[in-house]
């Protein structure tokens, strides 16, 4: 196991958030959490990412495991919009701790500046790499924040809800980004309320609210993830078939009324 | 104004407004990105209570006024950082307090008045001595090699202090040398253009250079530059007019910000309708 998390609870002013969770995470896992706003998805991130060290409970992690981490992004999110600073600076935020660092570290400022612009090719920013980020819409804000967090060699990639600001071809892209990570290795943590995303790209979804439900993604090949669109009326629908296809109305539904 | 400048205390106002530009130009910048105007601005007013202490018993007004700052910061800056809801009421209350009990103590002192209230809050850029001068030289010496120092981790908590947190920087320590740099730096800059006028000083300079640069060291160098504009073209419109050499730095500002934003309002509007034909 690469994370192991052990009756991990969560309470803020005797509210509780999370309780008993019990989670596994293995290498190259694709997991989406889902649930009600409140249920404690990004508590459970955070917690994850040692953001919030006062919970019950323990976490186990390999040695030496590297994160990536993209916040959640809306209006009232901690990010500071209206810093002066452009976007590959943004993208190499972190990288370097103090002068110091800067001086000895392996990674040169030019080749840093090199695996910046090629997460930003990455993700289609590069055009972008000298704008300031306050020029940029809320969607490419979002992948600013994932080039940032693939820019290093990461073992896991944690995304709170990545692609809430972004128009379909750019959460196609995004997607498609985190398949190929997830296909190279990378685990991927993932909020997400988007239901055909959900089910084409997770392995396990993960339902929260205080506790956990787990779900293993049985229908992700029947999801075509190039399809323009898919809610949860076709959920709904591919039901009814699959019921109509399995079921002998005739006799069961005659029986079952009577 | 050459001639002018030919008197010591003449020469004497250039070199302090030139350090303390570069000081204000950098704590400005720093201010700004962290929306901290107000948490400066109460631990630099709280610092009357170090005034007030050391007049009333008799004690090195430097000393007071550092020990006072030191502690305010440290403790406001660290509630800052864990409960950000309560932080505008603690400011306040700091505030109120430290220009209260400053002005108390003040009052009741039979002691030598180092200096009354109205130099602490207004200054006077014309009587610094070359104290004044070795005192800003080494403060900002010492914050400028901090930052230069810290620069890369104080973006990224200036960003979000949150992201820092997973980069394994020290978020607070970070914060607090933020806070602790700026409040000292306005505290030993108040003698030139005192303490309600210092933070249009490190408001307004940084305002206008986040427009036109990219990067936080860049505002920093243009905030310093426009910090020195300011003070200089201030102190030649008091010499020529007689007015206060504060008021005439700080008004000089508000004009020049006035024509700036509206220049950016016109550009914009004249870009939108190019664009829309």
């Amino acid at each position: 196991m690469m994370i192991e998390l052990k009756d991990i609870g969560y309470t803020i002013n005797s509210n509780t958030i999370l309780q008993n969770i019990n989670l596994s995470i293995k290498k190259q896992d694709f997991i989406v959490f889902i649930g009600a706003n409140g249920g404690g998805k990004s508590t459970l991130l955070k917690i994850i990412l040692g953001l919030l060290p006062k919970h019950q409970g323990t976490i186990k992690y390999d040695k030496n495991l590297k994160f990536g981490y993209v916040p959640q992004n809306h209006q009232n999110s901690n990010i500071n919009h209206s810093l002066p600073i452009d976007v590959i600076s943004f993208v190499k935020l972190g990288v370097y701790k103090n002068l110091f660092d800067r001086l000895t570290n392996k990674l040169s400022p030019k080749e840093l500046d090199k695996k910046a612009l090629n997460a930003l090719t990455k993700v289609g920013l590069e055009k972008f790499a000298t704008s300031k980020i306050s020029s940029l819409s809320g969607g490419q804000l979002q992948k600013a924040m994932i080039a940032r967090a693939i820019l290093d060699d990461i073992d896991v990639l944690v995304l709170d809800e990545p692609t809430s600001n972004i128009d379909n071809n750019g959460v196609k892209d995004v997607f498609n980004l985190l398949t190929t990570l997830n296909k190279n290795g990378v685990t991927i943590l993932l909020v997400n309320h988007d239901i055909k995303t959900t089910f084409a790209y997770g392995n396990t979804i993960v339902h929260v609210d205080k506790v956990l439900t787990f779900h293993k993604n049985n229908i992700q090949n029947l999801i075509d993830s190039q399809q323009t669109h898919f809610c949860e009326v076709e959920l709904i629908k591919m039901m009814q078939e699959r019921h109509n296809q399995n079921c002998n109305h005739a006799t069961y539904h005659k029986k079952e009324h009577k | 104004m050459i001639d002018n400048l030919m008197y010591s205390f003449a020469y004497n106002a250039i070199v302090g407004g030139f350090i303390a530009s570069i000081l204000l130009g950098v704590v400005g910048v720093l201010v700004g990105a962290n929306k901290a105007h107000n948490l400066v601005g109460a631990v630099s007013h709280g610092a009357y209570s170090g005034v007030g202490v050391s007049v009333y018993f008799a004690l090195p007004l430097f000393a007071c006024v550092f020990g006072v700052v030191g502690i305010g910061a440290f403790a406001l800056s660290i509630l800052a950082y864990k409960k950000q809801e309560y932080i505008n009421i603690f400011s306040s209350m700091f505030w109120a307090g430290g220009m209260g009990v400053g002005v108390l103590l003040v009052e009741q002192s039979s002691n030598v008045v180092y200096g009354n209230l109205m130099s602490f809050l207004f200054g006077s850029i014309l009587l610094i001595d070359n104290t004044d001068i070795l005192t800003l030289a080494i403060v900002c010496v010492v914050v400028v090699t901090l930052v230069w120092f810290f620069y890369d981790s104080i973006l990224c908590v200036c960003l979000s202090k949150e992201y820092a947190k997973t980069k394994q920087i020290n978020a607070q320590f970070i914060y607090t040398l933020i806070i602790m740099l700026s409040s000292i730096a306005i505290v030993v800059s108040i003698k030139l253009i005192g303490l309600i006028l210092i933070l249009a000083l490190i408001s307004i300079p940084p305002f206008i250079a986040s427009y036109k640069c990219n990067s936080l060291w860049a505002n920093m160098v243009a905030s310093s530059i426009l910090c020195f504009v300011f003070i200089a073209c201030g102190l030649f419109i008091s010499f020529y007019y007689d007015i206060n050499s504060s008021v005439a730095i700080i008004l000089f500002a508000l004009i020049v910000l006035c024509i700036f934003m509206c220049y950016e309002y016109f550009t914009k509007q004249l870009t939108y309708k190019n664009n829309n034909k």
